[in-house]
C-alpha cells in the first residue's frame, strides 16, 4: 500500500468526524470538533504555502537564466509592500482597507466588465461555430432570461396571466438545476466515501 | 499488306523498315549495330568444354563473310568478322568444308578451320554421317526450290543495305524471316547438341541499356492502339523445305526466312555421342563415365556458369525487356511440345513482322510463361531419349518475371467526376466537428471593440443623463417577498436581532452585490440588529468594513462600532462552516481587530449560530452557498437563512429557495430594485443604475437576437449552398 | 493632496487601465494585473497571518498551559510539515498533513451532502404533492401539475448525467438503455434551459460589475468638470 500512515490518518480523521457528526454526543462530538478545528488550521497553512509556491515560481522566472519574466519583479515587489505593511499596520488599519476596495475591487471590478463585453460577443458569434437543437434551446432560454432579468416584463404587472406566465417560465430552471444540484451532490457523496475507504488517496502525491 | 508499327509512336511503317520513319527510333529492339559479342575471356568455359581452350587459331574463319555471300552477294567488313564467336566459326567452316561453296564465296583457308576438321579421323561419328551425304541439299542449292514469295522477300532488292542493319550473324534468331531484321543471338549451339528448339534465342541477344528503358517506357496507350489495328493478312504459307543436315539450320535461318525443319531423331545410345562432349570429363576427373550413367556434373557446372554470371549473355539477360523474354519462351515451349508430339514434319510457324510489331500486347499478359513438363523426354542432342533431365535451358533461358501489376486506378472521367465530388462531400462533413480557425483575430477584435463601445456609450449616456424611462419592477419574486417580511419581523421585535452575516463574494462582484446589499444592511441597521459578520473569501473582511462604513453613513443612528463585529476570515471552505456550525466560539474566537469576540456585548451569551436570529447570506457563487445550506442549516434549526446572492448565482440555488432550505432571497439588480419597491426607499442605490442597467440588458439581448439571427441564416444558406 | 483623493484615483486609473482592455491587450494591463496579484497574495499572507497562524497555532502555543498544549502541538506540528511541500524532494512530509486535511473534508463533505442537499432536495421534490395546504381549486391543480413538471424534469436531468452503457453478451455496447436514453434526452432540454439562465445570470452580473465601474468613473469625473 502506498503511504500507509497518511492512508490511516485520512481515514480514522474521517471516520471520526464522520461519527461524530451522526452521533452527536461526546466525546465522539468532541473528537470531531478537535478535528474539524485542526483542519481549519492547516487549511490556512495550505494557503500560506499557495503563496510562497507562487512567490517561489515568479522567483524562478526572475532569476532564469533564459527568457527572464521582469513583470513578475512587479509581482514581487508589490507582494514585499503589502505584506510588510499589512505586518506593521495589521488587516483591519484603514490602509489595508484600501488596498482591498480601491486597488483590488477596481481591478476586479473592472475585469468582470471586461467580461460582459466578451460574454456579449460570444454570445452574438454563438451560431457562428456551433449549431443544433441544443444550441437554439440554449440561445432561446438566455434571451428570454435576459429580458425577464432586465425588469422589463416586471414593471407590466397589469397584463393579465403575465405574472403566471413569469412564474412558470423562472420555475423550468429549477428541475435542471436541481438535477444537477443532486448530481453534485451523489458525486460529493461517493468522493468522499472513496477517501473514507481509502480507495482514492489524492493525499499520497 | 502486312506493315510494322512502331512501338514507340505507333506510326506505320513498310514490312521492311527498320528504323521508324515517324520517330526515327529502331523498330526491332534486337537490332542493334553496336552490340558487341561477349568477351572472349568470357567464352573459355565453352572451350574447355570443348577441349579447344589451346586451339585458339582455330575458329577464325569469315562466317559473316561467308553467310553474307549466300545472301547478298556482299562481303562483311573485317570487323564483323571478329564478332563471330570461334566456335561458329570453326562449325561453319567444317559446314563449308563438306558442302560446296558457291563461286562467289571466298574460300575458307584451311590455316582457319579447326584442326579437328581437317582430320578425318578425329571427327565424331555424326559428323562422318553428314559428309558421307546422308544430309540435305545446302541452301545455295535448295534456293532453287524456294517458293515465289520468299525469294522476292529475301531478295536483294528489298533488304536493307548492309549499311543500315550490321547482319550480325550471331544475333539472327532462326525462326525470324530476314524481313523482320531479326538477328541469331550468340548462342552456344554445341551444349545441347544441335537442337536449336532446346535453345532459348532470347537470352542471347544483345540489348543496350537504352533499347531496353524504350522498351520499358511504352506508353499503354500503344497497346491499345496497337489492338485496335485491323487484323493483317496473313502470310502466305511457307512451302515446307527440304530435310536438312542438323548443322544446315544455321545458314538457313541466317539467310532464308523459310522456317527450318527440325529433324525428329531417334533417342541415340552414348555411343553415339561424340566424344569431345566428354571430353571435359576425362580432364577433370580421368573417369569417364558409364555410357548408362552419364556424368552430368560437368553438365550441371556448365548450367551453373551459364546461370551464374559467367555468362557473359547471362549479364546480357538482365538487360532484356520481359516481353522479349516471355516471346521467345513461348515459341521454345511451342517447339518443345510440337516435338514430343513426335510430329517431324511440321515447320516452325513463320512470325510475320506484325506479329512480332504486337509482342507488347503480349507482354502485358504475365501468362505466357511457357509450362515445362518435369517428365519430359529429351528429344534431341547428346542426351536425346533421357527422361527427367534437369531443363538446363529452361533454367537458363526461361525467365518469366513475376507479373507486374499497375498501382494506377483506371478510371472514366466520369468516375472522376463523381469521385471528386464525393471527395468534397467528405471534406466538407470532416470540417463540421472542427470549425476552421480564425485567419485573423481583426475582425473578433472589431467585433469585440464594437460592442464593447456602444455598450458602454449606451450606459454612459444612461448613467449620465438618467432619464428614468425604465420602469420600477411591480412584479416582485415571491422568495423577495419572503425576505422582505422575515427582514421586517425581526427588526420590527422588541428586542433588537442579532444576526451571522456571511460575506461570501469576490471583489469582482462587490458593485453587484454590495449595490443590493447596502439596501439590507440598512435595514437591519435601522432595526438596530446586531451584525456579526464572518467571510470565506480572503477579501471579505475588507468588504464588510466597507459594507457597513457605505450603509452605516445612511444611518446616522445605528452605532456601528457597537452593534457590528467582524470575525474575519474562515479558511476550509466548507470545513470552516462545520467548525462554525459545531461551536462558533472556537471556529472565529476573534474579531478582525483582535478582540474576543464572544466576550464582546454584542454576541455576550452566544455559543451555537442557532442562537442568531438570522443567518444573511451575501454570495455570489454557487458551491459556498450549497456548503452554508449543508452545513450551517442543519445546526440552525428554524433561523431564517436569507440570502443575497449575485444574478450569477441565483438559478442554482432557485432548488433551495423551491425546498425551503433558503427562507427568502433577493438576487441580482432586479431582486433589489424590487426589494426596493417593496421598502419604498427613495434614494435606493439600486434606483440610480435600473436605467443603465435595462438598457444594457436590452442591448445585450438584441446584440445576441440579431447575431443569432444572422449567423443562423447564414448557416442555413451555407447548409443548403452545400446541398 | 488628501489620502482619500490619492486612493480614488489610484482607482480611478486602475479601472481605466483595465477597462483598456476592450481596445485590445497593452503593456499596462499586463503590468496591472502583476501588481494586482501581488497586492492580493500580500494581501492575503497578512491576513492568514493574523487570522490563521496567530490565534489558531503561535498564541495557544504559547499561552495555554502544558496540560492543554498538546493538542495545539499537533496542529503545528502538521502545519509545518506541511510547508514541506513547497520541496519537491520532501514533499512526502507534508502528506500527513494533506491526509488529515482530506479525510476530514470528506467526512464533511459526505455528512453535508446527505443531510443539505440530498434530503433537501428530495423534499423539496415532493413537497407540491403535500396538497394539504392548498385553497381553492385551481391552485391545486397547478401547484401538482408544476411538481409533476419539476419531480419529472429533475429525474430526466438526472438520467442525463447517467453515463453507464447497456452490457451485451458480456460487452460493453456503448449505448444508454432505452428507459435511460428517452428520459435523458428529456433532460437534455431541461439542462439548456437552465444553462441559458445561468449564462443570463452571468451576463447580469458582469453588466452590473460594468454598470458600477462606470458610475464610478462618472463620480469621479463629475466633481472635476463642474
Amino acid at each position: 500500500m502506498r503511504a500507509p500512515l497518511s492512508t490511516a490518518i485520512a481515514i480514522a480523521a474521517g471516520g471520526l468526524t464522520l461519527i461524530g457528526l451522526l452521533i452527536p454526543a461526546d466525546p465522539l462530538l468532541s473528537i470531531r470538533i478537535r478535528l474539524v478545528e485542526w483542519a481549519v488550521a492547516l487549511a490556512g497553512v495550505a494557503g500560506l504555502v499557495a503563496i510562497l509556491h507562487l512567490l517561489s515560481v515568479h522567483w524562478r522566472k526572475l532569476t532564469a537564466r533564459r527568457n527572464k519574466n521582469f513583470n513578475s519583479a512587479f509581482l514581487l515587489i508589490a507582494f514585499i509592500i503589502t505584506f510588510i505593511t499589512g505586518i506593521l499596520l495589521k488587516p483591519s488599519h484603514p490602509t489595508m482597507q484600501k488596498i482591498v476596495t480601491h486597488i483590488q475591487v477596481p481591478i476586479e471590478a473592472s475585469l468582470m466588465g471586461v467580461l460582459a463585453i466578451s460574454l456579449t460577443v460570444a454570445a452574438i458569434r454563438l451560431f457562428q461555430r456551433r449549431g443544433g437543437w441544443m444550441s437554439v434551446l440554449f440561445a432561446i432560454s438566455a434571451l428570454v432570461f435576459l429580458v425577464i432579468g432586465s425588469g422589463f416584463l416586471s414593471a407590466s404587472a397589469n397584463i393579465p396571466v403575465l405574472k403566471d406566465v413569469l412564474a412558470a417560465v423562472n420555475a423550468l430552471p429549477i428541475a435542471g438545476a436541481r438535477g444537477i444540484l443532486l448530481g453534485v451532490a451523489l458525486g460529493s457523496l461517493t468522493t468522499g466515501l472513496r477517501v473514507l475507504l481509502g480507495s482514492d488517496r489524492p493525499y499520497s502525491g | 499488306m502486312s506493315e510494322i508499327i512502331c512501338p514507340f509512336c505507333g506510326a506505320e511503317n513498310p514490312i521492311e523498315a527498320v528504323a521508324c520513319f515517324n520517330c526515327k527510333k529502331q523498330l526491332y529492339d534486337d537490332v542493334d549495330p553496336d552490340a558487341s559479342p561477349p568477351p572472349r575471356d568470357e567464352m573459355e568455359w565453352l572451350k574447355d568444354f570443348r577441349g579447344f581452350a589451346d586451339d585458339r587459331s582455330a575458329g577464325t574463319i569469315k562466317a559473316t563473310e561467308a553467310d553474307q555471300s549466300s545472301e547478298t552477294g556482299e562481303t562483311t567488313t573485317g570487323d564483323e568478322e571478329s564478332d563471330v564467336p570461334e566456335w561458329l566459326a570453326r562449325i561453319r567452316a567444317l559446314k563449308e568444308d563438306e558442302t560446296p561453296a558457291p563461286a562467289e564465296e571466298e574460300p575458307v583457308e584451311p590455316e582457319e578451320l579447326p584442326a579437328y576438321l581437317g582430320n578425318e579421323a578425329e571427327l565424331p561419328d555424326w559428323i562422318k554421317e553428314i559428309k558421307q551425304g546422308d544430309v540435305p541439299q545446302p541452301l545455295e542449292e535448295a534456293g532453287g526450290d524456294m517458293p515465289e514469295w520468299l525469294k522476292n522477300m529475301a531478295g536483294p532488292d528489298e533488304l536493307p543495305a548492309a549499311e543500315d542493319i550490321t547482319p550480325d550473324l550471331s544475333m539472327i534468331s532462326p525462326e525470324s524471316g530476314a524481313e523482320g531484321g531479326i538477328q541469331l543471338p550468340d548462342i552456344p549451339y554445341d551444349l545441347p547438341g544441335e537442337e536449336p528448339a532446346e535453345v532459348d534465342l532470347g537470352q542471347f541477344t544483345p540489348l543496350t541499356d537504352d533499347t531496353v528503358d524504350e522498351a520499358v517506357d511504352i506508353p499503354d496507350d500503344l497497346f491499345e492502339a496497337i489492338a485496335s489495328q485491323p487484323e493483317p493478312e496473313k502470310p502466305p504459307e511457307p512451302t515446307p523445305a527440304e530435310p536438312q543436315d542438323d548443322l544446315d539450320w544455321l545458314d538457313t535461318d541466317i539467310t532464308q526466312p523459310e522456317p527450318t525443319e527440325i529433324k525428329e531423331e531417334e533417342p541415340t545410345d552414348s555411343g553415339d555421342l561424340p566424344e569431345w562432349m566428354f571430353e571435359p570429363a576425362e580432364t577433370e576427373a580421368d573417369t569417364v563415365p558409364e555410357p548408362g550413367e552419364l556424368d552430368f556434373t560437368t553438365l550441371d557446372a556448365s548450367l551453373a556458369a551459364i546461370d551464374g554470371e559467367n555468362m557473359p549473355a547471362a549479364q546480357s539477360e538482365a538487360a532484356l525487356p520481359d516481353w522479349l523474354l516471355e516471346d521467345e519462351a513461348e515459341n521454345f515451349a511451342n517447339q518443345a511440345e510440337f516435338q514430343s508430339e513426335g510430329a517431324p514434319n511440321l515447320e516452325v510457324g513463320e512470325m510475320p513482322g506484325w506479329l512480332h510489331a504486337m509482342r507488347p500486347l503480349e507482354a502485358a499478359a504475365p501468362e505466357l510463361a511457357s509450362p515445362m513438363d518435369e517428365n519430359r523426354v529429351e528429344p534431341t542432342g547428346p542426351l536425346a531419349g533421357y527422361q527427367g533431365l534437369l531443363p538446363g535451358e529452361g533454367v537458363v533461358t526461361q525467365y518469366s518475371r513475376p507479373p507486374v501489376y499497375s498501382a494506377r486506378m483506371q478510371v472514366t472521367d466520369k468516375q472522376r467526376i463523381y469521385a471528386t465530388l464525393f471527395e468534397t462531400l467528405i471534406v466538407d462533413e470532416t470540417r463540421v466537428g472542427a470549425p476552421p480557425a480564425e485567419k485573423s483575430t481583426t475582425p473578433q477584435l472589431v467585433l469585440r471593440m464594437s460592442v464593447g463601445l456602444v455598450l458602454i456609450g449606451v450606459i454612459l449616456m444612461a448613467l449620465i443623463f438618467n432619464p428614468g424611462l425604465a420602469a420600477s419592477p411591480t412584479l416582485v419574486p415571491p422568495e423577495s417577498v419572503v425576505f422582505y417580511d422575515t427582514l421586517q419581523n425581526l427588526t420590527a421585535a422588541a428586542t433588537p436581532p442579532r444576526v451571522l452575516v456571511g460575506l461570501d463574494y469576490e471583489p469582482s462582484l462587490s458593485g453587484e452585490l454590495s449595490t443590493i446589499a447596502a439596501s439590507v444592511v440598512e435595514d437591519w441597521m435601522a432595526g438596530n440588529s446586531g451584525l456579526a459578520f464572518v467571510s470565506l473569501n480572503l477579501s471579505g473582511p475588507a468588504l464588510a468594513d466597507d459594507l457597513v462604513n457605505k450603509a452605516g453613513a445612511r444611518v446616522p443612528a445605528y452605532l456601528a462600532a457597537e452593534r457590528v463585529i467582524n470575525l474575519g476570515y474562515l479558511p476550509g471552505g466548507a470545513t470552516a462552516l462545520a467548525a462554525l456550525a459545531a461551536d462558533p466560539t472556537r471556529a472565529a474566537p476573534a474579531s478582525v481587530d483582535g478582540i474576543q469576540a464572544w466576550n464582546s456585548l454584542l454576541l455576550q451569551g452566544m455559543v451555537a449560530v442557532s442562537d442568531f436570529d438570522a443567518i444573511v447570506l451575501l454570495t455570489d457563487n454557487t458551491e459556498n452557498t450549497r456548503a452554508w445550506i449543508e452545513q450551517v442549516k442543519p445546526a440552525v434549526g428554524s433561523t431564517p437563512l436569507l440570502v443575497v446572492s449575485s444574478a450569477q448565482a441565483a438559478p442554482a440555488l432557485q432548488p433551495y429557495v423551491q425546498s425551503g432550505q433558503i427562507t427568502g432571497m433577493i438576487s441580482g439588480f432586479t431582486g433589489g430594485a424590487a426589494y426596493e419597491q417593496l421598502t419604498q426607499a427613495q434614494n435606493g442605490s439600486i434606483r440610480s443604475y435600473w436605467d443603465a442597467y435595462q438598457a444594457g440588458m436590452l442591448l445585450i439581448a438584441a446584440f445576441m437576437l440579431l447575431g443569432s439571427l444572422g449567423f443562423g441564416i447564414m448557416n442555413i444558406f451555407r447548409r443548403t449552398k452545400k446541398a | 493632496m488628501a489620502p482619500d483623493l490619492l486612493w480614488t484615483l489610484i482607482a480611478f486609473f486602475l479601472t481605466i487601465l483595465v477597462l483598456s482592455y476592450v481596445l485590445g491587450d497593452n503593456a499596462l494591463f499586463r503590468f496591472i494585473m502583476m501588481v494586482f496579484v501581488g497586492i492580493s497574495a500580500g494581501y492575503a499572507a497578512v491576513l492568514i497571518y493574523y487570522q490563521v497562524l496567530l490565534p489558531r497555532l503561535i498564541i495557544p502555543l504559547m499561552t495555554v498551559p502544558a496540560p492543554g498544549k498538546a493538542v495545539f502541538i499537533i496542529p503545528a506540528v502538521l502545519g509545518i510539515l506541511l510547508l514541506f511541500k513547497l520541496s519537491p524532494r520532501l514533499s512526502a512530509l507534508g502528506n500527513p498533513s494533506m491526509a488529515l486535511l482530506t479525510g476530514v473534508g470528506a467526512a464533511v463533505a459526505v455528512g453535508g451532502a446527505v443531510t443539505g442537499t440530498l434530503f433537501g432536495q428530495i423534499s423539496g421534490a415532493i413537497s407540491p404533492f403535500d396538497l394539504a395546504g392548498v385553497q381553492g381549486g385551481g391552485s391545486w391543480i397547478t401547484q401538482l401539475l408544476g411538481g409533476i413538471v419539476l419531480l419529472g424534469g429533475t429525474v430526466c436531468s438526472l438520467a442525463y448525467f447517467h453515463f453507464g452503457a447497456r452490457k451485451k453478451d458480456d460487452e460493453n455496447t456503448g449505448s444508454q438503455p432505452v428507459l435511460i436514453q428517452i428520459p435523458a434526452r428529456i433532460g437534455q432540454v431541461f439542462i439548456a434551459i437552465t444553462l441559458g439562465a445561468l449564462f443570463a445570470g452571468v451576463l447580469s452580473a458582469a453588466l452590473a460589475a460594468l454598470i458600477e465601474r462606470l458610475a464610478f468613473l462618472i463620480n469621479v469625473i463629475k466633481p472635476l468638470i463642474s
